[in-house]
């Protein structure tokens, strides 16, 4: 029998930023994915940070749009919720290897706990808050070759 | 200068959710997406190492049925842990944090430990006697924090471990009992594996291969770990477990072997992997 999971949508979500993520959430009005890309390096780093964790330097690092494109890296199903998500479980949080060489931590919406494995291509999938910003949560890529 | 050191751990615990994420990663990164803490961040790091070298969840039920027996012969584990378990509980506890299962996970209990710490002159003049020598100690911070991708299933375990043992002048096979943190069951296999006790990836027959109790060959968590005995001022539970077994004083669970213990922390979980602060202590018998 299909495990159905909970994807998350009905949970209500204010999410404080740090000044140096700005950046990100404004980019995610239009839905665009940014990521911290640090100059001195060529690597990308997520989370957001006030300096790259490559050389330490605030100056090092600019913001790149990416395409959100990847592989889950690990999963787990949570039956056990944080407060603001209590009754919604099972739901599942994603650890997603993105293409540029980073892990993004999130939701996935459109996904079933038989098809969620270990190594499945997934796109982006932006989900509306309050605020006009859009959180990023994934869905399975499957016209990815 | 300080001639008496005295070492208080004590912890009481409150229900309300205080915990206060304004400065950390989580409240943007991961509350947002309902990662349950601790639990959440060991439930991604297992599947992980699932996915990477195939896990026999049953094997890690076999160290949390060691230590819960332990706890059944410490009158100082928390009573309510002090009831026996099987493989078959473990496996049949219900899910938290798939794969992370409740008779994975510490609980936080009230309690308190104490230790004093002097020089052997001092003590001398104390009348002290049967004194525990720490000669071998190493920890290792933010362990590949400037690196993105990383193997989540290696801890700075792998470097303080050899520091501290090399301190101590032993290898890791003339370890005669292990005392390593214990928030999760896994962390326990990790640790044979970071420490060299196995290979990477061959923890589970490790333990398949084993016997962890206190008069087994690897005498492991012989209070019961955190897990059995209760989470009370962290790594307190096995810093004061090896000291009294190096003393003699493990009663009902003492251990053969007393040449030395071996003790480990960790401490915080960075974003999406393994566990940042990792702590060794090697403790010899006077």
């Amino acid at each position: 029998m299909t495990k159905a999971l909970n994807d998350t949508l009905g949970v209500k979500r204010t999410i404080k930023h740090f000044d140096f993520s700005e950046p990100y959430w404004e980019a995610t009005k239009q839905k665009k994915l940014v990521i911290q890309y640090c100059k001195a390096t060529g690597k990308y780093q997520h989370f957001p940070r006030p300096v790259s964790i490559f050389t330490g330097r605030r100056r090092d690092i600019e913001w790149r749009e990416v395409s959100g494109k990847g592989v889950v890296f690990s999963y787990t199903i949570t039956e056990r919720g944080t407060p603001a998500f209590r009754g919604a479980e099972p739901y599942a949080v994603v650890s997603v290897t993105l293409d540029v060489g980073v892990n993004f931590i999130a939701n996935i919406v459109n996904c079933n706990a038989e098809e969620l494995k270990v190594g499945m291509k997934v796109k982006p999938y932006w989900h509306p808050l309050d605020d006009g910003t859009h959180l990023l949560m994934f869905q399975p890529d499957k016209d990815a070759t | 200068m300080c001639d008496v050191a005295f070492l208080l751990f004590a912890d009481t615990h409150v229900l309300e959710d205080r915990t206060d994420h304004s400065h950390s990663y989580r409240r943007e990164w991961t509350d947002p997406y309902g990662l349950m803490g601790p639990p959440g961040a060991f439930g991604l790091l297992s599947r992980a190492y699932e996915a990477k070298y195939g896990l026999d969840y049953r094997m890690l039920g076999k160290l949390a049925v060691t230590q819960r027996n332990h706890a059944l012969l410490n009158e100082n584990a928390c009573e309510k842990l002090r009831v026996p378990i099987t493989i078959d509980d473990y496996m049949n506890s219900r899910m938290i944090a798939d794969p992370i299962r409740l008779l994975d996970c510490v609980m936080r209990t009230d309690g308190a430990a104490g230790l004093l710490m002097m020089s052997r002159k001092r003590a001398k003049e104390k009348g002290l006697t049967k004194c525990i020598i720490p000669i071998g100690y190493a920890e290792r911070t933010n362990f590949k924090g400037g690196e993105n991708l990383v193997d989540v299933t290696k801890s700075g375990h792998e470097i303080c471990g050899k520091k501290a043992l090399g301190a101590a002048a032993i290898g890791i096979k003339d370890v005669a009992s292990f005392h390593p943190y214990d928030d999760f069951i896994i962390a326990i296999m990790l640790q044979f594996e970071a420490f060299g006790f196995c290979k990477a990836g061959e923890g589970v027959p490790f333990i398949r291969d084993h016997d962890f109790s206190y008069n087994g060959d690897l005498p492991l968590n012989t209070g019961g770990g955190q897990i059995s005995a209760g989470q009370a001022a962290c790594s307190s539970h096995n810093l004061v477990e090896a000291v009294r077994q190096l003393r003699g004083e493990g009663g009902k669970r003492q251990v053969k072997d007393t040449r030395n213990a071996l003790v480990t922390g960790i401490g915080w979980i960075n974003y999406g992997r393994n566990w940042g602060s990792s702590a060794a202590l090697v403790l010899v018998p006077e």
